[in-house]
């Protein structure tokens, strides 16, 4: 499907080689020419391509045939006058050269030699006839192979030292327990061990105790947190489900993904709940799949694609694609599976009483006269008109974006009860932009999927090209194999099908290539949504057992973490180097590489509060308040429930309403125990200049969009930020642990484990105790603040 | 921000820097006598150089062109429900929604030919950003890191680039020193946080800290070399010297004047942002970034551009005036960027598409001729008909306004392509745009 990306290093120093042993050998087209076409050729120059570019293939003879001759881009026996050495000499980054060079490394010098060689000696391709796509064995791991995990990882193991050596890389050594025990700790339950957690590891004298460990670790409530974050940033899964920050709440949506990451729901079980998801957000929450695009569906489109596929099909949403399979014609028809949902606020019907419709008005009604007032009281607007002193209408002083609307054409209140309204207005006039948005009553309640509403799809009205006409009916069909049967049946269940089938050949590749990425730090197939065909990567092997091994186990997350968690690769020393998926890079162990923003927050809140992990949201939400507003009686009823809620936040020194979401900054007095906790449990994503933020939380605007760049706003948060402080008061996790410690050597080495996870040297202890003594007292805050402050816990490794 | 501000007098914060540079090897302290003192003598500018400073406003999603600065009356299908309205210019006319601009067309550059091939979000913004497409194997700079590249330092206290906001999918320093990326800043009303150490810190307890973190932490970074190691010990030591820097309160915007303050909009982010960039060029900062999202209106596009633009009008009008007032219009470039504009077709959303063929970015000040068009699109506003704008000629066309080298090459691997601001060493290079330089 993907164009060649990368030079195969190994064969052409092989190349350079035979070049200067014997200059005029004949060329042997099918071991010399043959691979360096299959790898940099073929991509674009090919039967695999619908349309070849400039309807040049290589992968047979007799379209070679027909591409030389005196005219063509190949004039045997003159390689000076044929264009297809001209284009590979062109100098990198020319326009016209040969592989472009957005597509694959150049060919090597040695490379282009052989080219010209052949085309010297005539171009001929002898007895070939065309090119057999390698196509591996097909891999079938037994089911007790998958459930047996020391089977399964020695597989792996196997398969990928044998890759390993033909590169010649040699491992490195074994990771120390201490090292280990950090790692997993990490990887799986998104934080350092907490002092306890690491001695209790430590002193164990249990053989299997790094088995017990990962199985622990699994089932923890570490885990569900960790895994959401991961899950999130690649759903793009925030609190507020629209890009503009406001929307419905997605709350409902998040908590349904924790929960199946809880009961280990099978992950093709949990794509197709995505897929299919119609019914109301407020009950139906997995439905905030496709609310998440409801401004942009075609995003929603090329998103699954890339998420689920390891495809980027964006390109053919304009034109069709230069350098891929897919067409514009492509792109709408793989769309109009997901483009007939149609995502619809319900005014009416949310409410089983009263008219939401009049419940709307009141409200525009409320916030036009509260702003009024205020305006008045700045002196912008004449008492009793909406016209400022100028005789300009007070609109355009509204300003935050607020469109606002008279209540009723004739200026007459909306209410019966003006007392209540007078109340209304006190209580919302200068109360935050956040309280209007839940009092409009289709946010989180009303909005509803439907499928299919609009149940056929058509081309844009800008199309161009000649296979269709604008706003002509496409059929929704897939973009590779063959499109099940239709009739009858929603088209989002078909998609699902399709996509989770043990036929389609990407589902688990993709899946197990995103998990293999997760836990080493660097992919076996090519990045996470952009996948490589194995079989042009360098562990070729591997990546067809990952992918077989990922179906053998149910598509079951943690049966396969856990797995990979046994391999002997992973529990290597890490090894630091530059991942490189696009380019096939592989290593022997996981990459030297930083804590995720949310690892470092976690740990360094599991510092302070001893119960951080229980307090991981258990369940999908329904909340009270909107049941009881769902079945109010009369419009006085809806308006008084509103009220009190908006009181008893007020009382817990809420600022703003947002459903489900009890957020704070972390303040610089006080242990705020709703501020401080686990990043999974905090508004998705966290505010601009949060912590998380600092630290390179995504945004989650766009799919896999967390960043680990240095800043110096971390640094100086790490260094004077408000979250030491927390850590180092009495009642601390931090301190609590250094209390039960009788020694000071004990309570110095109890700082390194709590904070970078290993054990000091004898040295170390000596020398943090001689610098944190002060008269009679150590000053352990004083290592604490250096160690956090270290790239030892940045880093993990 | 805190009020730990105050405390930190002129001669703690001098023994402060002192103690800190005996204890962090390789932090090349602060020269005596502060920022007015280094831009006085300004060798970093070149004699040719108009502008010292770069203000660049992105406008991020994708702004509508049709619907701001390059309408089309004559054309009801393609304009939709937006009229056009003169300007203080003759012929030239934006839409009603940018009417404080309309006033000020006379300082402004508006360049309505930008193209370029780049359709989504992130290559089209890579492509604005950089001035390159993608490609295997290389990050491109950003436009502000090659500004820092090319321009000696004008004040050692602070930033030479600055970025309100965070950096997902931003090149960066790209493949340069990543002492070129740009601090990002991400919520302009607090200014640079955590910048003075916690309540009951002393500097000499402080230098100790960092002291022992240096100790303890040597072994680790001996075992894994690695440049993203590497790059945090450098950034602490940026932070170290931001903290002891005169000129942190440039970072203060509590020290404007509260009137600056609501005209560029008190509870805007974006305003806040730019009156914080403004104050920043003002004390040294050579590239100042501002983001403005929410352009990406593929439903309900001009009830979308209405907001979005009612807010660019405001905040650029007041930037202009504020230069202006102060001074220093001649010699601060003010930029409007954007990735790509919008189609002419209205869709069944109420929507446009992206539209990377024609769309608009505008210069104004550090010697910019004002008061004028570049190029003209179609009558749809689909295609460029004349003097089209690549987005090497934009970066061109600043470069030339800052005196910068477009003749410095630099390469990512050795032996391998290289590039300057205004292209790679083989193919098309940019220049700037004769009618406003």
């Amino acid at each position: 499907m993907m164009g060649p990306r990368f030079a195969i290093i190994a064969f052409g120093l092989l190349m350079a080689g035979r070049v200067v042993a014997d200059s005029v050998a004949v060329v042997d087209f099918e071991k010399q020419i043959l691979p360096i076409f299959e790898h940099k050729c073929f991509g674009c120059h090919s039967s695999e391509i619908k349309k070849p570019k400039a309807g040049l293939k290589l992968d047979d003879a007799v379209s070679i045939k027909s591409a030389a001759g005196p005219d063509g881009v190949i004039v045997p026996g003159k390689p000076d006058e044929s264009e297809l050495l001209r284009v590979l000499e062109l100098p990198q980054g020319d326009d016209d050269v040969m592989p472009p060079t957005k597509e694959a490394s150049p060919l090597t010098k040695a490379q282009v030699q052989m080219v010209r060689d052949w085309i010297a000696q005539g171009a001929a391709t002898g007895k070939w006839e065309k090119h057999e796509r390698v196509v591996l064995e097909k891999i079938v791991v037994p089911a007790e192979e998958a459930r047996n995990p020391k089977q399964a990882a020695a597989r792996i193991d196997a398969l990928l030292d044998a890759a390993l050596a033909k590169q010649g890389i040699q491992p490195p050594p074994m990771a120390s327990e201490d090292t280990f025990m950090r790692r997993v700790y990490l990887d799986l339950a998104g934080r350092n061990p907490t002092f306890e957690e690491a001695r209790t590891h430590l002193q164990s004298r249990d053989p299997g105790k790094r088995s017990k460990l990962i199985d622990r670790l699994l089932e923890s409530e570490g885990y569900v947190s960790r895994h959401f974050n991961y899950w999130a940033d690649a759903l793009r899964a925030k609190s507020a489900l629209s890009d503009d920050g406001g929307g419905p709440s997605g709350a409902g949506y998040m908590a349904w993904l924790k929960a199946s990451l809880r009961e280990n729901k099978r992950y093709d079980q949990l794509v197709r709940e995505l897929l299919i998801a119609r019914g109301r957000l407020y009950e139906t929450p997995q439905t905030g799949f496709y609310l998440r695009d409801s401004q942009n569906r075609l995003a929603g489109v090329e998103n699954a694609s890339g998420l689920f596929l390891g495809e980027q099909i964006g390109c053919a949403m304009c034109h069709d694609h230069p350098y891929d399979t897919w067409t514009r014609k492509d792109f709408y028809e793989f769309a109009a599976f997901m483009l007939g949902v149609n995502a619809h606020t319900d005014k009416k019907t949310i409410f089983q009483h009263i008219d939401g419709e009049l419940i709307e008005k009141q409200t525009s009604e409320i916030k036009h006269v509260a702003r009024m007032r205020e305006l008045e009281k700045q002196g912008k607007v004449v008492p009793g008109s909406d016209r400022g002193p100028d005789g300009r209408a007070a609109t355009a002083e509204m300003g935050d974006g607020m469109m606002s609307s008279r209540p009723g054409a004739d200026g007459a209140s909306l209410f019966r009860d003006q007392e209540l309204r007078e109340q209304l207005i006190k209580e919302v006039g200068g109360v935050d932009f956040g309280l209007m948005t839940y009092t409009i009553p289709n946010y989180g309640v009303g909005r509803r999927i439907n499928s299919p509403e609009r149940p056929r799809v058509g081309l844009p009205k800008d199309y161009q090209y000649g296979d269709g006409k604008p706003g002509e009916w496409v059929v929704p069909s897939v973009l590779f194999g063959e499109t099940p049967p239709l009739e009858g049946r929603n088209p989002t269940e078909v998609l699902a099908e399709w996509m989770t089938s043990p036929e389609n050949p990407r589902f688990a590749l993709v899946a197990a290539n995103r998990l293999w990425n997760k836990t080493f730090g660097w992919s076996v197939s090519g990045p996470a949504a952009d996948i490589i065909e194995p079989e042009k990567g360098s562990a070729p092997q591997l990546a067809r057992y990952l992918e077989a091994l990922f179906r053998a186990t149910g598509c079951d997350l943690k049966q396969f973490l856990r797995i990979l968690s046994h391999t002997r690769a992973y529990q290597r020393s890490a090894v630091v180097g530059e991942a490189n998926d696009a380019g096939g890079r592989i290593f022997a162990a996981p990459l030297v590489r930083r804590l995720s923003a949310e690892q470092v927050w976690d740990s360094l809140v599991a510092l302070v509060d001893p119960a951080l992990d229980e307090r991981i949201e258990k369940g999908p939400v329904r909340d009270k308040f909107l049941d009881a507003v769902r079945n109010a009686a009369t419009t006085e009823d809806y308006w008084r429930l509103m009220l009190g809620e908006l009181e008893e936040r007020k009382a817990k020194g809420e600022t703003f309403l947002t459903q489900q979401n009890r957020i704070r900054e972390v303040k610089n007095a006080g242990f705020d125990g709703a501020a401080l906790r686990r990043a999974s449990e905090l508004s998705q994503p966290s505010s601009d200049g949060h912590f998380l933020r600092i630290f390179g939380q995504s945004n989650r605007l766009l799919m896999d969009n967390a960043w680990q760049n240095p800043t110096v706003p971390q640094a100086l948060t790490l260094m004077n930020g408000p979250l030491f402080q927390m850590i180092t008061r009495p009642d601390s996790a931090f301190n609590r642990s250094l209390d039960a410690i009788n020694t000071v050597e004990g309570r110095c080495s109890a700082v390194f484990l709590s904070i970078l996870g290993r054990i000091p040297s004898v040295e170390e202890v000596r020398f943090a105790l001689s610098e944190i003594q002060d008269g009679e007292q150590m000053r352990y805050e004083d290592l604490a603040w250096a160690l956090i402050n270290s790239r030892g816990f940045l880093f993990q490794h | 921000m805190n009020d730990s501000l105050l405390r930190f007098d002129e001669i703690s914060r001098r023994q402060f820097a002192a103690r800190i540079a005996k204890t962090f090897l390789g932090v090349s302290l602060l020269p005596v006598g502060g920022a007015a003192a280094a831009m006085a003598n300004a060798p970093w500018l070149s004699p040719k150089a108009k502008a010292r400073r770069v203000i660049y406003l992105f406008m991020e999603g994708g702004m509508s062109h049709i619907d701001t600065f390059d309408p089309k009356p004559g054309n009801k299908e393609a304009q939709g429900p937006v009229g056009a309205i003169s300007t203080n210019v003759d012929g030239v006319r934006l839409t009603e929604y940018l009417p404080r601009l309309a006033k000020k067309m006379d300082r402004i550059a508006v360049i309505r030919s930008m193209s370029h091939t780049q359709g989504n979000h992130e290559p089209g913004q890579y492509n604005v950003r950089t001035g390159f497409e993608h490609q295997a194997g290389v990050i491109h700079p950003s436009v502000g890191a090659w500004v820092s590249k090319l321009m000696a330092r004008q004040n050692p206290n602070l930033p030479q680039y600055v970025r309100m906001g965070d950096l997902a999918r931003h090149p960066g320093s790209g493949f340069f020193e990543v002492r070129h990326a740009p601090l990002p800043v991400a919520k302009p009303e607090d200014g640079l946080s955590n910048s003075r150490p916690a309540e009951g810190v002393s500097e000499e307890r402080f230098a100790k800290r960092l002291r022992l973190a240096e100790r303890l932490d040597a072994e680790f970074r001996r075992r894994y070399d690695h440049k993203d190691v590497r790059a945090y010990s450098d950034f602490y030591s940026d932070a170290v010297r931001m903290m002891a820097s005169e000129d942190l309160d440039a970072f203060d915007l509590r020290k404007e004047a509260k009137a600056t303050r609501e005209a560029y909009g008190e509870k805007d982010s974006f305003g806040q942002g730019v009156l914080l960039a403004r104050r920043l060029v003002e004390r040294g900062v050579q590239f100042a970034e501002v983001d403005l999202g929410g352009w990406d209106m593929h439903t309900d596009n001009h009830k979308g551009v209405s907001v979005r633009a009612e807010i660019l009008d405001r905040v650029l009008s007041t930037l202009l005036d504020d230069l202006q007032t102060r001074g220093m219009m001649d010699d601060t470039l003010v930029v409007v960027a954007t990735e790509f504009g919008r189609s002419p077709e209205i869709d069944q959303y109420l929507g446009r598409n992206h539209h990377p063929t024609a769309f608009t970015c505008l210069l104004a000040g550090g010697g910019i001729r004002g008061g004028q068009v570049v190029g003209k699109t179609s009558e749809d506003g689909g295609k460029v008909i004349e003097g089209k704008v690549s987005v090497l000629d934009f970066h061109a066309t600043i470069a030339h306004q800052l005196g910068l080298d477009t003749k410095q090459y630099f390469a990512p691997s050795a032996g391998g392509q290289k590039f300057s601001i205004i292209g790679k060493d083989t193919g098309a290079k940019g220049a700037p745009i004769g009618a406003v330089i």
